[in-house]
């Protein structure tokens, strides 16, 4: 009997903690943010932002896990005098939490970007912002969402195999000289988080991802990104940059395997791009 | 749920003797609310109709995983030979497929000799484990051992989220032991099944199956009646692929959710393909003006018509088909 009882309460207080972990979860963990809090900003202070300065967008229950929309817009235009120079973007609750950090300059225009990413189970997410002047700004939401980052990736994985390290660059068809303009970065790559377990060989499918961005126009660095497996299949990226005379828009991504990816779109003075989109090519 | 979370915390600050009594009460209510469920659920309640001589289908309900209908979600059936018996999915549980064998054994002692997985979803196969004893081939697409395998733990861990331990007890994820790679027939004496492979659709492994004797057509989820399709493979796929499925249908169709058909079954993948091709009109749209996927998903409204689980599965598709869409050129 005694040994009933105690199987049977190690049962209950088994689905207590998990009812207890759900919880927590749902309230979002302090303990997980100043862990991350200290790693990156050590005990530098950091802002709430207002929503006029800092904005984040993602939707409160994400339709697709593994596919979770998140944009991050500033108020700011990038000027000399003031410019937002790093923005991290942070999932609390997920395996790997930073999910990427993105480098702007003054030839960004805005420091906008929106991507995709991963949600493992019900987090706050965050954007903070860094400024020339070294100060950090944040602003959080909290999103529903569970299994994105141990959901395999690859509707197709065929498909998916056939078309890595294929990308597409699409710029604003009304391109202003002077005037930030906005660009959409896609890459055909299946970001493996590792994290999903193989039945059959007894592994996890290795983590390949994705894990650094560079574009240039006319030579000059637009954005740089560092991400990480919290990005969802298929890396989609849109940022600002300032067009202004006859210049190239060039990307150039480098994978978890040091494999390298460019590509190239031209932009005529003010006019619609010249569509001289060179194929990605791997390296 | 919450009467057990009750007892717990008052545990927590009991000594030793006040646990062991609360401990007990915890005991007589839990075991309460499990006989309870069970009754609730016999399985001579489980429901199976003849749409052809010998084709049995069970009508799964049009829902969401919950412990009210244990997984009891899909269309599952079986088909009686002269020397064994199919059985084409198996429901979203261990105890949905023992409810299925029971079936099956109110009308004949025949041996189980295949069971066939229409597709990697959970709410058709994880009924798998009730069928062990009989000893069958299992039955699914080449493809489907490597997408199964991969989420074979998220789906385990979200029958147990959903069904609770008690329900999902029991329950484990069955890899074909007889993969299919184009087609095949398979022989149950005096009928044979033929099972068909198809390109990504509404997943990467799907199969339908078809009866020699009466050109029953069980299409898994490439045909949903009444339940909103969902899309998880390839919207071009699912739409390049209708018009075939369409012409198999020469005699009764069962679908992979929603009532079987006998002469409607045209009607039924008219509406499916209207509702893809509807998806796939407006995301094209959305690429077309520039839109985001946030701004497509938030723009877009749920479907007209009749079809349920709308609020709970329309948005999915259009970020599905968003993410296959723009990479058109």
């Amino acid at each position: 009997m005694s040994h009933q009882f105690n199987s049977l309460l190690a049962r209950i207080t088994l689905a207590l903690s998990g009812m207890m972990w759900i919880a927590s979860a749902q309230a979002g963990d302090p303990e997980v943010w100043s862990r991350i809090r200290a790693s990156l900003f050590q005990d530098r202070p950091i802002v709430e932002a207002s929503g006029d300065f800092l904005r984040l967008d993602a939707p409160n229950r994400a339709e697709d896990a593994a596919v979770v929309p998140i944009s991050i817009h500033t108020g700011i235009p990038q000027t000399a005098g003031k410019y937002v120079q790093n923005t991290w973007l942070i999932i609390d609750q997920n395996p790997s939490p930073i999910a990427a950090k993105f480098a702007f300059t003054q030839a960004s225009g805005q420091a906008d970007i929106e991507t995709r990413v991963r949600v493992n189970e019900y987090t706050l997410i965050r954007a903070v912002a860094e400024l020339n002047d070294g100060s950090l700004h944040m602003v959080s939401k909290f999103v529903k969402a569970s299994g994105g980052c141990s959901a395999p990736a690859g509707k197709d994985p065929a498909e998916a195999l056939a078309s890595l390290g294929k990308m597409k660059v699409r710029v604003e068809s009304d391109v202003t000289p002077g005037k930030p303009t906005l660009a959409q970065l896609m890459i055909s790559h299946p970001n493996d988080s590792g994290l999903a377990f193989d039945q059959i060989s007894r592994n996890f499918t290795p983590a390949h991802f994705v894990r650094e961005i560079h574009v240039t126009y006319a030579g000059k660095t637009v954005m740089t990104a560092e991400v990480d497996i919290s990005i969802s299949e298929n890396p989609n990226f849109r940022f600002y940059f300032v067009p202004n005379g006859t210049g190239e828009l060039a990307v150039e991504a480098i994978d978890s395997q040091d494999l390298k990816f460019n590509t190239a779109v031209k932009l005529d003075s003010g006019k619609n791009i010249a569509a001289s989109v060179k194929p990605a090519s791997g390296s | 749920m919450f009467s057990k979370l009750g007892c717990l915390t008052q545990l927590k600050f009991l000594n030793r003797a006040g646990q062991f009594q609360f401990a007990w009460i915890c005991v007589v209510a839990t075991s309460c609310l499990f006989v309870g469920s069970f009754e609730a659920i016999a399985d001579s309640d489980f429901e199976m109709h003849e749409v052809a001589s010998g084709v049995w289908v069970h009508t799964g309900q049009i829902g969401d995983f919950a412990p009210e209908n244990r997984g009891d979600l899909a269309n599952l059936s079986f088909v009686i030979g002269e020397r064994c018996v199919a059985v084409i999915d198996t429901g979203g549980s261990r105890s949905v497929g023992e409810a299925l064998l029971g079936a099956i054994r109110r009308k004949t002692k025949l041996p189980v000799c295949y069971v066939m997985t229409s597709h990697m979803h959970p709410d058709h196969l994880l009924g798998h484990a009730a069928f062990l004893n009989e000893h069958p081939q299992f039955v699914a697409a080449a493809t489907q051992a490597k997408a199964l395998s991969i989420r074979r733990m998220g789906y385990l861990a979200r029958q147990k989220a959903t069904l609770g331990e008690s329900l999902s007890k029991g329950t484990e994820v069955i890899l074909p032991t007889h993969p299919v790679t184009g087609s095949e027939q398979f022989d149950l004496g005096g009928r044979f099944l033929t099972v068909q492979t198809w390109r990504t659709a509404h997943t990467d492994n799907d199969v339908t199956v078809q009866d020699s004797q009466t050109q029953t057509l069980f299409t898994g989820d490439l045909l949903f009646v009444d339940h909103l399709p969902v899309i998880d493979g390839s919207i071009k796929g699912w739409l390049a692929i209708l018009p075939e499925l369409r012409a198999l249908a020469q005699g009764p169709v069962v679908p992979g959710h929603g009532p079987d058909t006998q002469k409607d079954g045209l009607k039924a993948f008219s509406l499916e393909q209207d509702y893809l091709m509807s998806v796939a009109s407006e995301v094209r749209a959305a690429l077309r003006a520039h839109q985001t996927l946030q701004q497509a998903v938030s723009a877009t409204k749920l479907p007209e018509g009749t079809w349920k689980l709308a609020d709970l599965y329309h948005r999915r598709n259009i970020t599905a088909a968003f993410a296959e869409l723009e990479w058109e050129d």
